[in-house]
C-alpha cells in the first residue's frame, strides 16, 4: 500500500508495519494509526512517527536511551505493555528548532510501543526530574 | 501571585461560582475537589503541557535542521 508522508514523499508500506495508538497522542487523540520510519537506514538514531491518515502529521522521535543511557522512566506499565515484554521500546518526541542546536525532547511523555502487538501509548511520567522540553544539546556543544 | 494556606476540609472561591476545596491531605498528596460551572475547563497542568509539547513537535521541522541533527547524532552514535 502507498502512503503520502511529510518527510519522505510517497512510500510503500505493509499493513503489518502499522502501529496503533488506541488513545492517540496528547492533543492528537483522533489520529491512532502510525508508521515508525527511520530517518537513516544504517544505524537508526532518529525516527519519524508518521500518521497513516494525515500526511502532514509526523513527529521526529528518538530512542531516549541513546540520548541518555541513564534514562529511567519509572512507571506502572499500562495493560498490554508489560515490562517483561522484550518487544517493548521507548521513544521521545522532539521539537526540532530552526537552529537544530535549540532542539528539545520531551522526556516526561515518552511513547511506549509494544512491537509484538503493534500497539503504542503515550505516558506522562510522575518523575518531575524529566522535563517536557529537555535540551537535546548541552550548551557547551555535543 | 496569591498564596493561601488551607487545612483539610477548608475551601475558597474563585469568583462567585468556582469553589476549590482541599478534601484530603496524605503524605505529599493533596486531594482537591472543584465545584465549577460545566463550561469551565479543568485540566491537570501536565496534560496541558503534554498537549502543547506535542503540538510544537508536530510543527514542520526544517529539512536543513533535520539533516544537521541526523548527521550529528550519527557522529555521536559512532563515537
Amino acid at each position: 500500500m502507498l502512503i503520502d508522508t511529510k518527510y519522505f514523499g510517497t512510500i510503500e508500506y505493509t499493513k503489518s508495519d502499522l502501529l496503533q495508538f488506541p488513545n492517540g497522542l496528547y492533543g492528537f487523540e483522533e489520529y491512532q494509526n502510525y508508521l515508525l520510519l527511520p530517518f537513516d537506514e544504517e544505524n537508526s538514531t532518529m525516527f519519524c512517527l508518521q500518521s497513516k491518515d494525515e500526511p502532514g502529521l509526523a513527529f521526529v522521535v528518538f530512542d531516549p536511551f541513546l540520548l541518555d543511557p541513564s534514562y529511567a522512566p519509572n512507571t506502572e506499565h499500562p495493560a498490554g505493555f508489560a515490562a517483561s515484554t522484550d518487544q517493548l521500546a521507548y521513544f521521545v518526541l522532539a521539537v526540532v528548532g530552526e537552529d537544530f542546536q535549540t532542539s528539545t525532547v520531551n522526556l516526561r511523555c515518552p511513547l511506549l510501543i509494544n512491537f509484538s502487538t503493534h500497539q503504542g501509548t503515550q505516558l506522562i511520567l510522575d518523575e518531575l526530574l524529566y522535563s517536557f522540553r529537555h535540551p537535546l544539546f548541552a550548551k557547551e556543544g555535543v | 501571585m496569591l498564596v493561601l494556606t488551607r487545612r483539610s476540609g477548608e475551601s475558597f472561591f474563585i469568583g462567585d461560582n468556582i469553589e476549590i476545596k482541599v478534601s484530603d491531605i496524605s503524605g505529599d498528596k493533596v486531594r482537591i475537589s472543584i465545584d465549577a460551572p460545566r463550561e469551565i475547563s479543568v485540566l491537570r497542568s501536565e496534560l496541558l503541557e503534554a498537549k502543547r509539547s506535542n503540538e510544537d513537535a508536530a510543527k514542520s521541522s526544517s529539512p536543513n535542521a533535520l539533516a544537521e541533527l541526523k548527521q550529528l547524532l550519527q557522529q555521536k552514535h559512532n563515537e
